[in-house]
């Protein structure tokens, strides 16, 4: 009963450690950045027009 | 001014208290907890202006008379969920301006319903003026001035774990990612349980790609009346093993907040950790000159910094003048450009997507 139980036990275990390693590997490639956050200014935000710098 | 600050003795508390006591449109700025040593220790460090009042949430008498000695009362205690309510009636009863960080979706609904009331007695109640809502709030508005209309809102959180590891912090993200949500789809308000497909989504540097998933917030009350074809908020922590504990926390019933907070500090060894920063995204579709567009606007700053910044310049802003009178979102009681140039001053970054040039 009690082997039973521990086999039990390091199979949920090592299921949850695989899942966990497996998304560290799906994940570890982050895409390129989508774009560049540009800082918005003081004045530019005081100013009435749009925001985009232009 | 006479402020009253409840929770004033907690980490966003303390730092608000401190802007406030610098201050010099502050006069009297009453310091409002549970705790009488930790009140004591609070106000002993913040000069002549504060002093302690012995309060609880529950003892409606004492709550409403300490309201009525102030101009305007700033809420701090967390979670919302569990204190938002009694704070903010106490305020409109006593018929003084409110404001707090209010970041549940369903106790920003039910303080909604005291608009009329908030009206009746010349209080102005601006609930959820924090990061989100209130600094994202301003961001959908500031990105909705340079279009004729807007369709579409997303508004996507990286919260750092290690920039606020406190159990108010657990508290609210079990809360958040545990409770139904809200969002819009075809015009249409639905409300489901938080989570679906994780999305990664790209914050302003040095926070990055950050893992979210759908949740309920306020926002959806705010920006409501935009008539929006669909609107959706997104959260993620920037340390992946704390998210994914989270996630099996906020779905495993009779979780409590002290467990949640052993497990996520542990969770933190896991690698990778992103960095201990947070920031928010607020991207907006509409018309413009017929064509169909999108802006990006975000933030970024350490949690505690744009918590206190965005409450204290609320505070002040509301003591300061008059104000429309009820229950208002960020975006109706304050000029966003004013109020993002003010916390930008304060360190907080606001930063706009731009395409790379190929």
């Amino acid at each position: 009963m009690l082997a039973k139980l521990i086999r039990l036990l390091s199979a949920a275990l090592i299921g949850a450690i695989g899942v966990w390693w497996g998304r560290q590997v799906a994940h570890s490639k982050t895409p390129p950045p989508q774009g560049q956050w540009r800082e918005i200014s003081e004045a530019e935000l005081r100013h009435k027009g749009d925001n985009s710098g232009s | 001014m006479r402020v009253l600050l409840l929770g004033g003795t907690g980490i966003v508390g303390r730092r608000v208290a401190a802007e406030l006591a610098r201050n010099k449109a502050v006069t009297d700025l009453i310091i409002g907890g549970r705790n009488y040593e930790k009140l004591h220790r609070a106000t002993s460090l913040l000069g002549d202006k504060a002093r302690a009042a012995l309060l609880d949430l529950e003892d409606d008498v004492v709550l409403g008379a300490a309201c009525v000695q102030a101009d305007v009362v700033v809420n701090c205690c967390g979670p919302p969920h569990l204190t938002e309510l009694p704070a903010a009636c106490a305020a409109i009863e006593a018929g003084v301006a409110y404001v707090s960080l209010g970041n549940d979706y369903a106790t920003w609904g039910a303080v909604a319903n005291f608009d009329e009331r908030a009206r009746a007695t010349g209080s102005t109640a601006v609930v959820g003026c924090g990061l989100s809502p209130g600094i994202t709030t301003l961001l959908a508005a500031l990105a909705r001035d340079e279009f004729d209309d807007i369709t579409e809102i997303e508004i996507s959180l990286a919260h750092s774990f290690r920039d606020l590891p406190t159990p108010a912090h657990t508290a609210y993200l079990l809360h958040t990612l545990g409770a139904p949500g809200a969002s819009i789809n075809d015009h249409e308000l639905s409300v489901d349980l938080a989570g679906g497909s994780p999305h990664l989504v790209y914050f302003p540097e040095p926070v990055g790609w950050v893992e979210t998933i759908g949740c309920g917030h306020p926002e959806i009350h705010n920006l409501r009346s935009l008539e929006l074809q669909s609107m959706s908020v997104r959260l993620g922590l920037t340390e992946r093993g704390a998210m994914d504990a989270l996630r099996a926390l906020a779905r495993t019933p009779l979780t409590s907040t002290s467990m949640a907070q052993r497990t996520l500090n542990a969770a933190l060894a896991l690698p990778p950790r992103g960095p201990r920063w947070s920031a928010a995204r607020v991207d907006v579709v509409g018309h413009r000159d017929g064509r169909t567009a999108t802006v990006s606007l975000g933030v970024v700053d350490h949690l505690i910094n744009m918590a206190a910044s965005s409450l204290t310049l609320a505070a002040l802003e509301l003591g300061g003048r008059e104000h429309p009178t009820g229950v208002r979102s960020p975006a109706e009681a304050f000029d966003s450009r004013d109020f993002l140039a003010r916390l930008g001053r304060r360190g907080t970054r606001v930063a706009r997507l731009e395409p790379v040039p190929v």
